[in-house]
């Protein structure tokens, strides 16, 4: 596996939602390709370069210099873990044979390791698990500084400007010796959900979550609807405007896939409240199908089941019933077979109405003719 | 000297912004007293140049307690208000209501967030809805004072009769050439007939569907959930069918017609001139002339035996 195949390959991500994100995404990712690229064939150069200057560091066929390999000789080995003052311990083992297998097996130790330069190590600064996870991470910024998108401008890195010591850093999520590309199953269940539990949990159960986790490219995952491009870095807070999960947002973010449901969304009391600005009164997607638990209408355990719905109403609709629930016409127009009652009254209106307006319009041209003919022949005097 | 001028003249500056400072809520308050006393000193002669006599004079002629030689009264002060408060409201609901119905156009939009979001329209909405019901009770006491308690059975010329049949035929036929003439009408011709029953109709249809949406979930615990959408339905298009028949029929026929344009005074002061009632409401006109003719005589004859 060469490297430009696999650094395509954990650019790809998870999928992205939609034809327009899609195209996005596919535009940024060219660019980004292509600058990697010759990045890549500018390293590759070097390398050769090298190589033949220095034939002994050619014949290890590995990229870990020779510093490095002292340090692989000790910490190959498990069972020196270390423990923080807090009492929590760090994992000192280095699986070498995952390492290989990562995007960083280029680098030496020390690139990241900068203070490890001498033998015996200095001692930790860091007081407990978070801060030593934060100080881990400070070193991530050397290559990986993305400008706008990176971390520190996204909902973790400004909570942790904010004095958030619980807002995730690159090592809360990324193992720096066995860089895998992220996924969906990585989010759901143990990434996000370290922090996340409750709402993870939640999403594991609903129809994105059951399909992302079968494998499904299309169906959402955390960062598809937190962020506008599907990326975790980008994501948002939600309490921001621009964010798409904020509430007056809601039906945008979801018709980035569900199209025609959001079309009929509108057309329906609660969608016009949503389009005329009724202030924060308004139901959004989200407050009758869910949000991280979400379910199709009429599936199992929906809240829209026919029995479910008078409670579901009522959560807005204070004292609402099943009866009153039993007016709601879903997302669908009224036909000979859906609310027939009320196909009925708008059909009779249109023709009373069509009727009624063409005869007074007749009435009225009529009239008008007539004084004008008569006015013409001199018959009246106004 | 003068730097102790310029300190001076600082000081005496720095103590009248204090003095303003404790004055400035008393000052308040004392302008608005006077000037409320201003303005009921201007009304008060306003009326003394005017002259008592001649305010009320003016009331008496729109309230119609007295006579015009030169006019007839055709509606009194009752109906006018009723129309006021039915003008008004209904075109405050055409206004608010339509921008709701064609929610998708940007001027839809742009109008409901210039009167401050969906929540304030739909105030000023049912505001225009109470106005039109309390138009509606009004109406229903006139008609029940008129009819049953001072036995008046004028209210009634609004029935719709045989005579309106005919005179449509007529209509049609005077339109087409077939006849030479109209016909000739009594109190209400056969337009003004159906305008006031298309409101007696619309306003039951409006008010009752209005007040299902307004208050959904207390309508559906006496009646079948399924009549919200329809009363949506009727009352977005009954409002089209009101609002199509008051802008094309009403508002062309009895306020921009020939002879009338550009509005039709009869109904806001109650006064129409002899010429027009004559031509307009040829039978009813006689009527009239005849009554007062006999009162006339009557008069006269009384003044002789008084004699």
């Amino acid at each position: 596996m060469d490297k430009r195949q696999k650094v395509s390959e954990h650019l790809q991500g998870p999928d992205a939602f939609g034809a327009l994100q899609q195209k996005m995404v596919t535009l940024e990712r060219g660019k980004m390709v292509k600058s990697r690229y010759w990045q890549g064939i500018l390293f590759l150069a070097l390398v050769l370069g090298l190589a033949f200057l220095f034939p002994a560091v050619s014949y290890a066929q590995t990229p870990i210099d020779q510093q490095s390999q002292q340090c692989v000789a000790c910490h190959q080995s498990s069972g020196i873990d270390f423990s923080l003052p807090s009492g929590e311990k760090v994992k000192a083992f280095l699986d070498v044979k995952n390492f290989r297998n990562s995007l960083h097996s280029q680098l030496a130790c020390q690139s990241c390791h900068q203070d490890k330069k001498a033998f015996p190590h200095e001692k930790f600064q860091a007081q407990n698990l978070r801060e030593y996870r934060a100080a881990a991470s400070q070193a991530c910024q050397t290559c990986h500084n993305d400008g706008n998108n990176s971390w520190t401008s996204s909902v973790h890195g400004l909570a942790r400007q904010k004095g958030n010591v619980q807002a995730a850093v690159c090592a809360d999520c990324h193992d720096a010796h066995a860089t895998a590309p992220p996924s969906v199953s990585r989010m759901a269940t143990s990434n996000c959900r370290t922090c996340h539990e409750k709402v993870t949990d939640s999403y594991q159960d609903s129809v994105h979550g059951k399909a992302a986790l079968q494998g499904n490219k299309k169906a959402a995952t955390c960062a598809s609807c937190h962020s506008e491009d599907a990326k975790v870095h980008t994501m948002v807070p939600t309490a921001d405007l621009v964010s798409l999960t904020q509430k007056s947002n809601i039906p945008l973010l979801c018709a980035r896939c569900h199209t025609k449901a959001q079309e009929s969304y509108k057309s329906t009391l609660h969608g016009r409240a949503w389009r005329l600005g009724k202030h924060d009164e308004f139901p959004t997607c989200i407050d009758c199908h869910g949000s991280y638990g979400v379910q199709t209408a009429h599936g199992a355990e929906s809240a829209l089941k026919p029995e479910k719905l008078g409670e579901t109403c009522a959560r807005c609709h204070t004292g609402a019933d099943a009866n009153f629930a039993s007016g709601w016409m879903g997302h669908e127009e009224p036909s000979p077979k859906h609310f027939q009652i009320v196909w009925v009254t708008e059909k009779m209106f249109f023709y009373l109405t069509t009727i009624t307006l063409a005869g007074g319009l007749l009435i009225v041209e009529l009239d008008l003719l007539r004084w004008w003919t008569d006015k013409r022949k001199g018959n009246r005097k106004q | 000297m003068r730097e102790q001028a310029e300190k001076r003249q600082t000081g005496f500056i720095l103590m009248q912004a204090r003095m303003r400072a404790w004055t400035r809520p008393v000052a308040r308050v004392v302008g608005k007293l006077q000037s409320f006393a201003r303005t009921l000193a201007r009304f008060a002669a306003a009326i003394y140049v005017a002259g008592a006599a001649r305010v009320r004079s003016t009331a008496i002629t729109w309230i119609g307690l007295y006579e015009r030689a030169d006019a007839i009264l055709r509606f009194d002060i009752h109906q006018r208000i009723q129309h006021f408060l039915m003008m008004s409201s209904f075109m405050t609901l055409a206004v608010t209501g339509l921008p709701q119905k064609f929610f998708e156009l940007n001027a839809s939009q742009n109008f409901i967030s210039f009167l401050g979001g969906l929540e304030s329209v739909q105030y000023i909405h049912r505001f225009a809805a109470y106005v039109m019901m309390v138009s509606c009770a009004y109406h229903l006491l006139y008609l029940i004072n008129t009819l049953i308690l001072r036995k008046n059975l004028g209210p009634l010329r609004m029935l719709p009769g045989l005579k309106d049949i005919t005179d449509l035929r007529q209509t049609v036929l005077y339109w087409l050439g077939f006849v030479d003439k109209g016909p000739e009408f009594g109190r209400y011709t056969y337009l003004e007939k159906f305008d006031y029953w298309a409101v007696f109709w619309g306003i039951f249809i409006m008010g009752g569907s209005g007040l299902i949406l307004m208050l959904p979930v207390l309508a559906t615990r006496l009646i079948p959930g399924m009549f919200v959408p329809v009363a949506h339905a009727a009352h977005s298009d009954e409002a089209i069918l009101a609002i199509g028949w008051i802008a094309i029929v009403h508002i062309l026929r009895a306020h921009f017609w020939p002879g009338i344009f550009p509005f039709n005074t009869a109904i806001f002061t109650g006064w129409v001139s002899h010429k027009r009632y004559e031509e307009e409401h040829p039978l009813e006109y006689q009527q009239i002339m005849r009554k007062k003719q006999s009162k006339r005589q009557a008069e006269v004859l009384k003044a002789e035996a008084a004699e």
